[in-house]
């Protein structure tokens, strides 16, 4: 299924769901509307992390957030990947997938990050094709996140932004539109990150990232280590406004703090989309159920 | 159709995915490919990368050989974690299975070190692996005197069996318990590491308790595992028999079992007669697709021999989920 097709849920926000607080989730039931799973971390297991996301996916939506997809690649398409997401999504009736726009394996290696493509015609026309045929293979809606990047290449023709949209415009696909990654790219490339955020579709974001970062002397790491600093908060209540309203996900993967704390910076997105959050929560798709149901 | 990749996005990749995991490998390229930034020239952009390439694996790895880690010190393990990755680089996109290969790795350079992470990479396995019911005892009590001997039992899937020539166990153990463990001398030792629900366990085995697991776990009669031990002399017949009880009421109660196999059971028989019953269907869809000359059925019915014969077998990010 193509995105122009879907009809992305109001979800509310939600956090990213990280092993350490498996118990508590089960157990506290907390007040979130729903969770994010790193797609990876759940392939290739029949144990304990699937048996705790089933019971999360009985309670709340799940969302799949993958890592490895590398739609940049010159590798071919993983197809036994694809096929594996497609059943976990599945499984979790997770009403799309989404993961990067970058590159992370090649020559049959996977390097485990997501590193950064030249923003020029013909990468385009490579990932555009590619991101078609894995959305047919998924048979859902794909959403690509823009990752933070410490590099530029000299041979990029077009800026991060307009290669993202469009991407998302030509490959039909949704756009996870990461606050943080913008805010981190646009400190260590020296561009305006508002005007990164008022080139996207507005149309094609299905829900955004906030996270935190650690800015270091000479360039700023995507760490998620701490809370969601003051600049990306001004930045996510613009996306917000321009968006009109869309899910919002917290990301926190170093130094994870407890769980209220989660919850805390969550009730602060929820200040910060300001009028848009009245938004997130009419008209429920048919995958997303009410939070702590 | 799907078009060829780009060889010159191709070569880029290429060059970059050397240039980030071989540490010190600035090359003249750098300069040609990435922009400066204000504060960074272009190699030292690379190289941003390649310390979070290198970074990256040693998190994963010392999260799942962390008293491993302990155990070489920071620098010693930075040390095996570079040699790890240019022998071993990841091949598959799930990191949980990054550190498959670290044991045997091991094996060359300390058979303690080897050892230790052979028991923290069965903790790491069975974890992922899923649980079984509970053993039937009920059935398990209906057996006649007769029929115990030829019992075979099918284990959890959860659960691994260890031999070591090192006491790693109880190494790990005082790590974990924020002590301070002398690397021990050679001594052999036994282990099952099992999952219950959500926890993971280790258990210590004598040898000769470890010996009828290991022979039930290759599928030997309990009468064949038993004289085994017997032959082994690692325990006398008498203590053997006061041992048994004590073993088999331990293992069963920590679902070290998933099913007793009685000999030619009802039960048995019902699953040879499935298997048989779709192989047989399966022949005759063959014989009436060869009838009709029709090819699509023959490939359709020839593919469903194997996929029924073989439907009892088991098949098994830079954020993962932790044990």
């Amino acid at each position: 299924m193509r995105a122009s097709a879907a009809s992305p849920p109001r979800l509310g926000f939600g956090v990213g769901l990280r092993s350490i607080h498996f118990t508590h989730v089960l157990e506290k039931r907390p007040h979130v509307d729903f969770f994010e799973a790193v797609t990876e971390n759940f392939l290739g297991t029949r144990g304990r992390p699937l048996e705790v996301l089933d019971r999360v996916a009985e309670r709340w939506p799940v969302l799949l957030h993958g890592v490895s997809m590398s739609i940049g690649s010159t590798d071919p398409l993983d197809l036994d990947y694809l096929r594996r997401v497609r059943e976990l999504a599945l499984r979790m009736r997770s009403p799309w997938v989404s993961d990067h726009v970058c590159w992370s394996s090649t020559s049959g290696q996977h390097l485990h990050d997501l590193l950064p493509l030249p923003y020029d015609e013909p990468t385009l026309r490579h990932v555009v094709d590619r991101a078609r045929r894995a959305q047919d293979v998924l048979g859902l809606p794909l959403a690509f996140e823009n990752p933070s990047t410490y590099l530029a290449f000299r041979r990029s023709t077009m800026p991060e932004w307009e290669f993202v949209a469009r991407l998302a415009e030509e490959a039909d696909c949704g756009l996870l539109l990461d606050v943080n990654n913008v805010y981190v790219s646009a400190m260590n490339h020296g561009f305006d990150p508002e005007r990164y955020v008022d080139a996207m579709p507005a149309d094609r974001v299905f829900y955004f990232h906030l996270a935190g970062h650690t800015r270091l002397a000479t360039h700023i790491l995507d760490t998620h280590s701490d809370h969601v600093a003051d600049p990306v908060w001004r930045l996510y209540a613009r996306a917000q406004e321009r968006c009109g309203g869309k899910p919002t996900l917290l990301e926190w993967d170093e130094s994870i703090p407890t769980f209220p704390v989660l919850e805390r910076e969550l009730r602060r997105a929820k200040r910060a989309a300001g009028k848009g959050a009245g938004r997130l929560f009419q008209g429920r798709h048919g995958h997303a159920r009410p939070a702590g149901k | 159709m799907t078009p060829d990749p780009d060889p010159s996005l191709a070569s880029l990749q290429e060059w970059m995915r050397r240039r980030i995991t071989a540490p010190g490998a600035r090359d003249r390229r750098d300069d040609v490919e990435v922009a400066p930034s204000d504060t960074l020239d272009p190699s030292a952009r690379l190289d941003v990368y390649a310390g979070m390439y290198f970074l990256r694996l040693r998190e994963v790895l010392e999260s799942d050989f962390g008293a491993v880690a302990q155990a070489l010190g920071h620098a010693g393990f930075d040390r095996v974690v570079r040699a790890f990755l240019k022998a071993h680089p990841s091949r598959h996109y799930d990191l949980n299975a990054f550190g498959s290969r670290l044991p045997r790795f091991l094996r060359a350079r300390s058979r303690f070190l080897s050892d230790l992470a052979r028991v923290e990479w069965a903790l790491t396995e069975v974890v992922h692996e899923p649980l079984a019911p509970d053993l039937d005892r009920a059935a398990l009590a209906k057996l006649g005197p007769d029929e115990w001997e030829g019992v075979r039992f099918r284990f959890a899937p959860s659960v691994r069996l260890l031999a070591l020539d090192f006491p790693a166990n109880g190494y790990l153990q005082a790590v974990r318990d924020g002590k301070r463990a002398a690397i021990p001398r050679p001594s052999p030792s036994w282990l099952a590491v099992y999952r219950r629900g959500f926890l993971v366990w280790r258990m210590t085995l004598s040898r000769p308790a470890y010996r009828v697991l290991d022979a039930l776990a290759r599928g030997r009669t309990l009468g064949d595992a038993l004289r085994s031990v017997v032959r082994s002399r690692d325990v006398a017949p008498a203590e053997l028999e006061n041992a048994l009880f004590r073993w088999f009421r331990d293992w069963a109660g920590e679902g070290l079992f998933a099913e007793a196999l009685p000999p030619k059971t009802r039960a048995r028989r019902r699953a040879f007669a499935a298997v048989d019953g779709r192989t047989r269907r399966a022949r005759a869809e063959i014989v009436r697709a060869k009838r009709f000359s029709s090819p699509a059925p023959v490939a359709a019915a020839s593919e469903a021999v194997p996929a029924a014969a073989t439907s009892a077998s088991r098949t098994t990010a830079r954020r993962r989920a932790s044990r």
